[in-house]
């Protein structure tokens, strides 16, 4: 149906339009009632002495996650040897949403009509307003919009008032696919491909790592732990001796980032995974869309697991990542990245290498470990005990 | 399923499942602020009561299914609070400026010419009685459909069509006059 707007109503929409809200109150609301929903905040109240010291830490976060971005880029860009590959697209943080992660960002995923039925409230005689918020719990102002009432009369005892919607059971699992393992014979297509879908071959994974980067010559290691399954995330980053400092979740209500040293937590706007090199290993679908050539050169044992090491060489047939491949799930389980002269001189931080020191597949986890506020220890478990 | 031996149950469930308010918050927020600073017309009190609207929603929050009905859902709790806040300080709901700097996007030169045509249609809309500049907030800050400002305002949507037709008839011709 075209639908004519007259100039008017155009004049109208833009005057209305033209009022922002201020991005800061909006980011500080976000994190408001992403505490709420972790119930560490009892029922704060919104009053304007409050907001200075809201805005105080969300800058605090903000700047966190800018530097965090950052040094994110910085590790991308540099990993990326030959610009212009075509690996832009790929790069694109919404690439990591096709699997095993269902669109958490689009409203009809969690919003659909599927198994949800309307939980009724029968009015009794002399029940008010504010006798029946009192019973239910749901604020008056709820229960006569849900229920397209009068706010001035309460309907007759027997009338039968939606009060709210009852949860949808849990989402079936992911069925599991079996991807074609690759061996020390694998062409660079069939290794690209088993890349591209590797993802596919689980439903839950757990991974401790150990990431060495370097700086102007000198050596720093970081330990990371995730907890990957569908729809949620959990990623723990902290020096190889000492508790983490950093947890990304993802879960149904979105992701944060949180740095455990000072308790600030960062929501963030976009659906996507935890900001670690690590990422890149064990959602292998990005390095798949690179040209040049993946080449088999020997086959290798880490973490336990049987390996394929390939040397990647871009398309002007420089040597430049070498990739050990687990050979059924084709997960990298540890990727040695070859220093090239422009990033030490430029003298940014450059992944060197990442090795996964123990890996688990589809394995049940606690679901109190995607839960921002969580009982479970935030430390790091240990590979025996893993996960 | 009736009944009080299923209540608990629903406020616990609403409380632990926040799976969609995330997003809701972020598809609503801007258009639940412009609804709501256009009917109290200064930033501060247009902030309170936008937290207001989504803590309320938030802690109630039974998940709804159909969007239209969401949205007719959210904006009856901004209505209210709107309400409330008029009740609270006594007054009645006088849109009598919209005076707030504006961000806009446009380059000077089309910006002075647009600022004019918005500044007689800033003077017509004060002039304007309260349940009719409320229509427009609904409408034009909210964005709403017919059908979802008939569900916050227990109208029919065919009723709220006729209003507003009315109203920007009447707008229209004055607007008009003083072009």
């Amino acid at each position: 149906m075209i639908k004519r707007t007259t100039p008017l109503e155009e004049a109208l929409s833009a005057l209305y339009q033209q009022v922002e809200p201020d991005p800061n109150f909006t980011r500080q609301l976000e994190i408001e009632l992403l505490a709420r929903a972790s119930g560490s905040e009892k029922r704060r109240r919104f009053t304007r002495g409050l907001k200075p010291g809201l805005r105080a830490v969300g800058w605090a976060a903000a700047g966190l996650f800018a530097l965090l971005l950052f040094a994110w880029a910085i590790n991308n860009l540099i990993a990326r040897p030959s610009p212009g590959s075509g690996q832009r697209e790929a790069a694109s943080p919404t690439s990591h949403m096709e699997s095993p992660s269902p669109p958490t960002s689009s409203p009809e995923a969690t919003l659909s009509p599927v198994e949800r039925n309307p939980l009724l409230y029968t009015v009794k005689a002399g029940d008010t307003f504010e006798s029946i918020a009192g019973e239910s719990g749901i604020p008056i102002e709820i229960i006569i919009a849900l229920n397209n009432l009068d706010e001035e009369s309460v309907p007759a005892p027997g009338t039968e008032l939606i009060i709210g919607f009852s949860s949808p059971g849990p989402t079936p699992a992911k069925e599991s696919q079996a991807v074609e393992p690759i061996s020390i014979s694998s062409s660079s297509e069939e290794i690209r491909q088993c890349l591209r879908s590797s993802d596919a071959s689980w439903d839950t994974l757990w991974a401790n790592a150990l990431l060495t980067t370097q700086k102007k010559g000198t050596q720093h290691i970081e330990r990371e732990q995730v907890w990957l399954q569908q729809g949620a995330s959990r990623w723990l980053a902290g020096s190889i001796n000492g508790a983490p400092s950093l947890l990304w979740l993802e879960n149904s209500d979105g992701s944060a980032l949180v740095d455990l040293e000072s308790g600030k937590i960062q929501p963030f706007e976009l659906s996507g995974r935890f900001p670690s090199q690590l990422e890149d290993l064990l959602f292998p679908t990005k390095l798949a869309a690179r040209g040049g050539e993946f080449r088999p050169f020997k086959v290798e044992k880490t973490a336990g697991r049987e390996t394929v090491a390939v040397e990647w060489t871009d398309d002007e047939n420089r040597l430049i990542d070498r990739f050990w491949i687990e050979a059924e799930r084709c997960v990298i389980l540890k990727w040695v990245h070859l220093p090239r002269e422009y990033a030490e001189a430029s003298g940014e931080v450059q992944p060197v290498e990442v090795v996964i020191t123990a890996i688990v597949f589809d394995e049940q986890f606690n679901q109190g470990l995607f839960a921002l506020e969580s009982s479970l220890s935030l430390d790091f478990v240990d590979d025996l005990d893993a996960p | 399923m009736t009944s009080q031996s299923g209540i608990p149950e629903i406020a616990a469930a609403a409380r632990d499942d926040p799976a969609a308010f995330g997003i809701i918050y972020r598809r609503y927020v801007e258009r639940v602020y412009r609804y709501v600073y256009h009917q109290v017309n200064n930033r501060d009190d247009a902030e309170d009561l936008t937290a207001l609207v989504f803590v309320s929603a938030w802690e109630s929050l039974p998940v709804y299914e159909e969007r239209g009905f969401f949205t007719a859902w959210i904006f009856g709790i901004a209505r209210n609070k709107v309400r409330a806040f008029y009740r609270k300080q006594r007054v009645d709901l006088p849109l009598d400026k919209i005076n707030e700097p504006t961000t806009n996007k446009n380059d000077p030169f089309t910006q002075i010419e647009t600022d004019e045509t918005l500044k007689s249609l800033k003077e017509i809309i004060a002039s304007l009685p309260g349940e009719e500049q409320e229509l427009l907030s609904l409408r034009f800050g909210g964005r709403l459909t017919y059908r979802q400002i008939g569900a916050v305002s227990g109208k029919s949507e065919s009723a709220v069509k006729m209003q507003m037709s009315r109203l920007l008839d009447r707008m229209r011709a004055e607007w008009e006059d003083k072009a």
